[in-house]
């Protein structure tokens, strides 16, 4: 797989004179799993949007392999490129195998003319999210969870270098969070750039291999999970009062409260 | 946004042979237009008439049908391919250019140059005038309700806009020195494809069939709008192009069909309906069936005019009224839900 990293630099965000992000300067490195963590309204999904390119910062810019993201073409963007929005759209009730060669667009591919390849790389997409089985079934009709399995594997299915996931698991049930955080993994592991945002902590700190904590629009800490997931810091940031543990599989958080 | 609901269950590619059916009728209906008239013809001296000659059924055939089964097949076209267009871009199913008032800004547009004395009817002023005037409707739409409207905005804002052009429309007729006022403001507020030559054809089918190839072309688009404008974004598709294209397309479209056959409402709303029962809800595969399901009901909807007996010929404009808004506020009661702040 060929590979990409993306730089947010300097990057900073106003929406209606309110500051969403301010002079956030982060290096996103291939091959790894990168989770943005934060309270509501810390700028994770703003910040998103601006890797994206479908939101242009106030000040500052992002870098794809050292040039501007800008300057590319959208369609060359889009082939180095697959993002997952927060918000789970799908307007109309198409049927799911159609709705995923949506991610084949960068490349050409569409229902009427699609590859092999094409439909190689749907194919594979629903089989890794598990919902091979839905393929036929029409988005609308479907559940939360299952919508947005199929969105995740429209984006899977452009087979970018870098992947910008907004809440992959938000929706999805205790065995499918899992399952995604899994084939997340394995797509870093594959070289793949995978930015992800997560609310669940310990899943975060599970498959992370490295954590960026925002809060009010800033960076406060980043790095391994050990480093930035500290108990003193999930009381400053998040107001919650948690025991790390650390045993053989990684970083255990077990909430115990909330800081008054 | 809204989720449409049309699609069943076990959402499967539709089979083509229900496409053919749309063709099959459309030719028969072809066929009914020129084959009806006040003056009654047999089959054969119809296609006699049609071929050449300089005889009655020679001038009723070619001055009269002709250029009104032509019309009424384009028209109805536009009309069905700019519902389809403006709902894929908008999201929405309620979407159409009478519910956003663009023929009545167009009719508007028209009656202006043409009773200022500005131009005359048989001008190519008057298609460029309604092209203007919806262009203005539109951008009157978007400055009210901005980019990411709700469908009640957007409905409320076209019938503002509607209603005003309406009323300027008949103010300007009433005002102009013509005798036939009355009957004028009809035609231009209902439509009508009564006494129009190939003059009429040529001024407006162009225009047309420009809109038509443009908006044929953005099928993609509207594909990937299916999943947000984020997404489609991402996925290489410049959004406010597409929105310009589409915008203008169905503007120069209406503009011209309304220039040369008045207002004519809801086709837009309907024959997207249609398709969407013949080949599924991908706005991109509905287009084509669309702009066939607009001819169909247009050409269907002035034979019907042709046939019932009345003093005066019906207006097109409201059969497809008739057909269009019971269909409309349907719509509007299965998505009641957005009103209220609840689900679709």
């Amino acid at each position: 797989m060929t590979q990409a990293s993306l730089h947010a630099d300097h990057v900073s965000l106003d929406l209606g004179g309110q500051a969403v992000l301010e002079t956030v300067d982060l290096a996103f490195a291939p091959a790894s799993l990168h989770v943005l963590i934060g309270p509501n309204g810390a700028g994770k999904s703003s910040l998103m949007r601006i890797l994206a390119q479908v939101l242009a910062p106030s000040k500052g810019r992002v870098l794809l392999d050292g040039q501007p993201l800008a300057d590319r073409p959208a369609r060359q963007r889009a082939r180095l490129m697959a993002y997952l929005p927060q918000d789970r759209q799908a307007a109309w009730p198409m049927p799911v195998r159609e709705l995923v060669m949506l991610g084949r667009m960068p490349h050409g591919g569409t229902v009427e003319q699609a590859t092999p390849m094409d439909w190689q790389a749907v194919e594979q997409a629903l089989e890794r999210t598990g919902v091979s089985g839905l393929a036929h079934r029409c988005i609308t009709q479907l559940s939360g969870g299952e919508k947005a399995r199929v969105l995740l594997a429209r984006a899977l299915a452009t087979q970018a270098p870098i992947l910008l996931v907004d809440e992959p698991i938000a929706a999805l049930d205790p065995h499918h969070q899992w399952l995604i955080m899994e084939l997340l993994q394995q797509e870093a592991q594959a070289g793949c750039l995978v930015v992800a945002v997560l609310h669940d902590l310990s899943l975060a700190a599970r498959f992370a291999d490295r954590i960026v904590m925002l809060d009010g629009g800033r960076v406060v800490a980043e790095g391994d999970s050990p480093a930035v997931l500290t108990a003193q810091r999930l009381a400053d940031v998040f107001a919650i009062a948690v025991r790390v543990e650390q045993d053989h599989h990684g970083l255990r958080l077990v909430q115990t409260g909330l800081v008054p | 946004m809204v989720t449409g609901q049309t699609g069943t269950d076990q959402a499967r590619t539709p089979p083509q042979w229900r496409l053919s059916v749309l063709y099959v009728v459309l030719v028969v209906m072809l066929f009914a237009s020129m084959l009806t008239g006040a003056v009654p013809l047999s089959l054969a001296q119809s296609l006699k008439g049609l071929s050449g000659g300089d005889d009655l059924a020679a001038t009723i055939m070619r001055e009269i049908r002709l250029p009104r089964t032509l019309l009424a097949l384009f028209v109805g076209g536009i009309l069905g391919i700019s519902g389809a267009a403006l709902q894929g871009l908008m999201r929405n199913p309620l979407a159409d250019p009478t519910v956003f008032g663009a023929p009545q800004a167009a009719a508007f547009g028209a009656v202006l140059v043409l009773y200022s004395g500005m131009a005359g009817a048989l001008s190519v002023v008057l298609p460029v005038a309604a092209i203007g005037a919806a262009l203005l409707s539109f951008a009157v739409l978007m400055w009210i309700v901005g980019r990411d409207a709700s469908v009640v905005a957007l409905i409320l804002a076209g019938l503002a806009i509607g209603t005003l052009a309406g009323a300027a429309t008949s103010i300007v007729i009433a005002l102009s020195p013509n005798p036939f006022a009355v009957t004028e403001i009809v035609f231009w507020m209902m439509g009508s494809f009564e006494d129009r030559s190939l003059l009429h054809v040529g001024l407006s089918v162009p225009f047309i069939v420009v809109a038509m190839g443009l908006l044929l072309s953005q099928g993609n688009g509207y594909r990937a709008l299916v999943l947000g404008e984020d997404s489609a974004t991402s996925l290489g598709l410049d959004v406010s192009r597409l929105r310009w294209i589409t915008l203008v397309s169905v503007a120069m479209g209406v503009g011209a069909a309304v220039a040369v056959s008045g207002a004519i409402g809801f086709v837009g709303l309907i024959a997207p309906h249609c398709a969407r029962l013949l080949v599924g809800a991908d706005p991109k595969r509905i287009l084509w069936p669309s702009l066939l399901a607009g001819s169909l009901l247009m050409v269907l909807a002035d034979v019907l005019v042709r046939l019932v007996p009345a003093q005066t010929e019906l207006r097109v404009g409201a059969v497809t009224a008739l057909l269009g808004v019971p269909l409309f506020v349907a719509a509007l009661r299965r998505h009641r839900g957005l009103f209220v702040g609840g689900g679709a």
